[in-house]
């Protein structure tokens, strides 16, 4: 942090938030809130005087609220810059008569109550995220007396203690009593791995934690006794597994089993551990003296301020796995690229993760970064979008569906039609498929391409096939998944690939019926692993407004089935096949022959024709009922 | 705002309620079959499958 700190191409603005970033790709703009700071950076020399005069008594963040700190103070010992921070929340400074004495005995006259806070305006060229974690929270379920007893504390409260820098100068205590505890227990996966009261994951680090600690206790306190209570031992990295080797070889219990109460003894103070050992299969009781809560990690929690600004998440449209953190581009070949270009992940926003594979994955984002930068250009996707100016009725609903802000909406009073900024196209193909008319092609997925393959699947014997549109990273690989699995399925599917199901126009699937397709199947992402932020979703939409649309028609939603099946679910893959070749079969001659009438008349799958400008007006109005507006 | 709703799956045709707000899109499967093929019932829907009956 420090060489961070000292470089002369890094400047580091701390004390500031990001209130927007717009652009693309090597062309972002950022606008950064740079927080008023009472203490001039620069000119602190950190002799601490102010801290000493200054009247109020806070918790101390840091310390876990362990200790207590003022409201002029250094934030941690080895904090870049190291000045001297004036907490204006609790400052008696700004409330509303000055107390001041602070600014009165500053040698340096670095004090000022007047500054307010910047705004800066910057050109980047790209955007790592880094904001972290949080360990999860304890309280609301009282797990393991957390609540109820002194002595049983957070491995972060845990750290505190045992460090040197921290409330009791690294002398281990318990709080009630601040004597030394001889006999300590640690209880893993607290919050980990219990989806019904946590979260469903492994939080990764706390069993490495977890031995380090006890190592630490027992090399400071060798008559200690230790106790860790757990699922299973998880020490997968190098040199991990030596780690709990010398743990045990220190005298460390492991018992296998999480404990069902912990209740304390009135008499002696003692925590009072009941447990299964899974191992030996006996129920034992532990008495400790304290208790060590290796608690899970989860995604920080950014909601709305109550001054209406977003957070980074929603700035930048990132979207999300099941777990919350962050989604990657691509879990093995992108992992720390977002999927919008030019952003870039690195640390616990991703996942939890050690130090190590931390540092690994900043430097990686920032070698990614550099090499964009570096290059001075970006090859573009091969598959992007392009306007067909001469089509296009100017209704916006192309801005307001792609999930990459990469089309700048039309403007009718300018006669500006929409731009298309192709360094920001991901190629998702939403945006196509939800032009009414036709306006926009889809490289490499043009709609007489799709059309054609459908052709050349119903060309023979229709009745025996299943129409199927499958997205390029999930779906089409939950296929390949299948097959490498060597599951069996029917013959009847018959796959259609685009790059996201975001691409599959409703006309697509009109013409499928229109030629006699028995069946059709639209299967996508996850909604939490969609490639293209939320492409998935407006999916959803288009193929619920075609059942409707099928009902009215007499013609039975059945018919046309969604499915998310993700690259890893092989499995749900050849089961969902099997299913729609059951119902393939419930499918009559009849039937579909009047559908094929039915559609015949209604010109389902041809566009929109644009009559000029009172038409385009219409369809806009019409269009604005489907169609959310695009994010601020 | 969510209430809760009738949807029912186009696979197995099972009914089921779910807590529903017609502003966010969410990803739904039949709690019977797992199939993502669901839909709201609409008065539409149900006339639709009682002349199916
Ligand atoms: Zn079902």
């Amino acid at each position: 942090m420090m060489d961070a700190g000292r470089h002369p191409r890094i400047e580091l603005l701390v004390n500031s938030e990001v209130d927007d970033i717009t652009g693309f790709v090597g062309n972002y703009r950022a606008t950064v809130r740079r927080r008023a700071e009472y203490v001039d950076a620069g000119e602190c020399t950190s002799c601490g005087d102010c801290e000493d005069v200054c009247p109020v008594v806070v918790p101390d963040e840091y310390q876990q609220g362990l200790s207590s700190r003022r409201a002029i103070y250094l934030p941690f010992p080895q904090a870049v810059p190291s000045s001297y921070y004036l907490d204006a929340e609790n400052c008696l400074g700004f409330n509303p008569i000055a107390c001041g004495k602070c600014k009165e005995v500053c040698d340096k006259k670095c004090i000022d109550f007047d500054v307010r806070d910047t705004i800066l305006d910057l050109e980047v060229g790209s955007v790592i995220v880094a904001t972290g974690m949080e360990p999860w929270d304890p309280r609301p379920y009282d797990e393991y007396g957390y609540t109820r007893f002194d002595n049983v504390v957070t491995a972060m409260e845990f750290e505190r203690l045992i460090c040197a820098g921290g409330p009791s100068e690294g002398e281990l205590v318990r709080l009630s009593d601040r004597r030394v505890p001889e006999r300590v227990g640690f209880i893993q996966c607290v919050g980990s791995r219990s989806p019904n009261r946590g979260v469903p994951y492994c939080s990764n680090i706390c069993c490495m934690a977890t031995i380090k600690q006890t190592l630490q206790i027992a090399e400071h306190y060798p008559d200690s006794q230790q106790k860790v209570f757990y699922i299973d031992i998880r020490s997968f990295g190098k040199g991990f597994e030596d780690m709990y080797r010398r743990s045990r070889e220190e005298g460390v219990d492991y018992i296998r089993g999480l404990p069902g109460s912990v209740e304390r003894d009135p008499q002696t103070g003692e925590l009072v551990v009941e447990v299964e050992n899974t191992l030996s299969g006996r129920r034992e009781q532990h008495r400790l003296d304290m208790l060590v809560l290796a608690t899970a990690l989860v995604p920080r929690k950014f909601s709305r301020n109550g001054d209406g600004k977003r957070s980074i998440d929603e700035i930048l449209s990132l979207s999300h796995t099941s777990d919350g953190f962050v989604m990657e581009a691509h879990p093995k070949l992108k992992p720390v690229d977002a999927p919008t270009r030019g952003v870039y992940f690195a640390g616990c926003v991703e996942s939890p993760k050690d130090i190590k594979e931390s540092v690994t994955q900043a430097g990686a984002a920032a070698m990614r970064a550099g090499n964009l930068l570096g290059a001075g250009q970006v090859r573009i996707e091969a598959i992007t979008a392009e306007l067909v100016a001469d089509l296009c009725a100017e209704c916006k609903i192309c801005a307001a569906v792609c999930p990459f802000n990469a089309i700048v909406e039309a403007n009718k009073k300018t006669g500006l039609l929409p731009d298309f900024i192709e360094a920001a196209c991901a190629g998702c193909g939403t945006c196509a498929a939800e032009c009414p008319f036709d306006a926009i092609v889809m490289r490499h997925f043009e709609d007489a391409q799709i059309t054609a393959q459908i052709d050349g699947i119903l060309a023979d014997n229709p009745m025996e096939k299943i129409v199927a549109f499958a997205c390029n990273w999930c779906s089409y690989a939950g296929g390949d998944n299948a097959g490498t699995s060597r599951l069996q399925y029917p013959p009847a599917i018959r796959l259609i690939r685009t790059m996201c199901s975001g691409r599959v126009d409703q006309r697509f699937i009109w013409h499928a019926f229109e030629q006699g397709a028995p069946m059709v199947l639209v299967s996508g992402c996850h909604f939490s692993d969609c490639h293209y932020i939320d492409a998935v979703t407006w999916t959803q939409r288009r193929v619920e407004k075609v059942w409707t649309q099928m009902e009215k028609l007499g013609i039975r939603p059945e018919r046309l089935q969604l499915e998310w099946i993700s690259a890893a679910e092989g499995q749900k893959f050849a089961r969902v096949m099997r299913e729609l070749d059951e119902m393939l079969r419930s499918v009559t001659d009849e039937e579909v022959a009047e559908t094929v009438k039915i559609l015949g008349k209604k010109k389902l799958s041809e566009p929109k024709k644009v009559l000029g400008p009172a038409a385009a007006v219409n369809v806009a109005s019409d269009a604005g009922a489907t169609v959310s507006p695009p994010p601020a | 705002m969510s209430a809760n709703k009738t949807f029912y799956c186009l696979r197995c045709q099972h009914r089921f309620p779910v807590a529903h707000d017609p502003k966010q899109v969410a990803e739904r499967s039949c709690p019977k079959c797992g199939s993502n093929s669901v839909r709201l019932e609409t008065p539409a829907a149900v006339a639709a499958k009682q002349e199916g009956d």
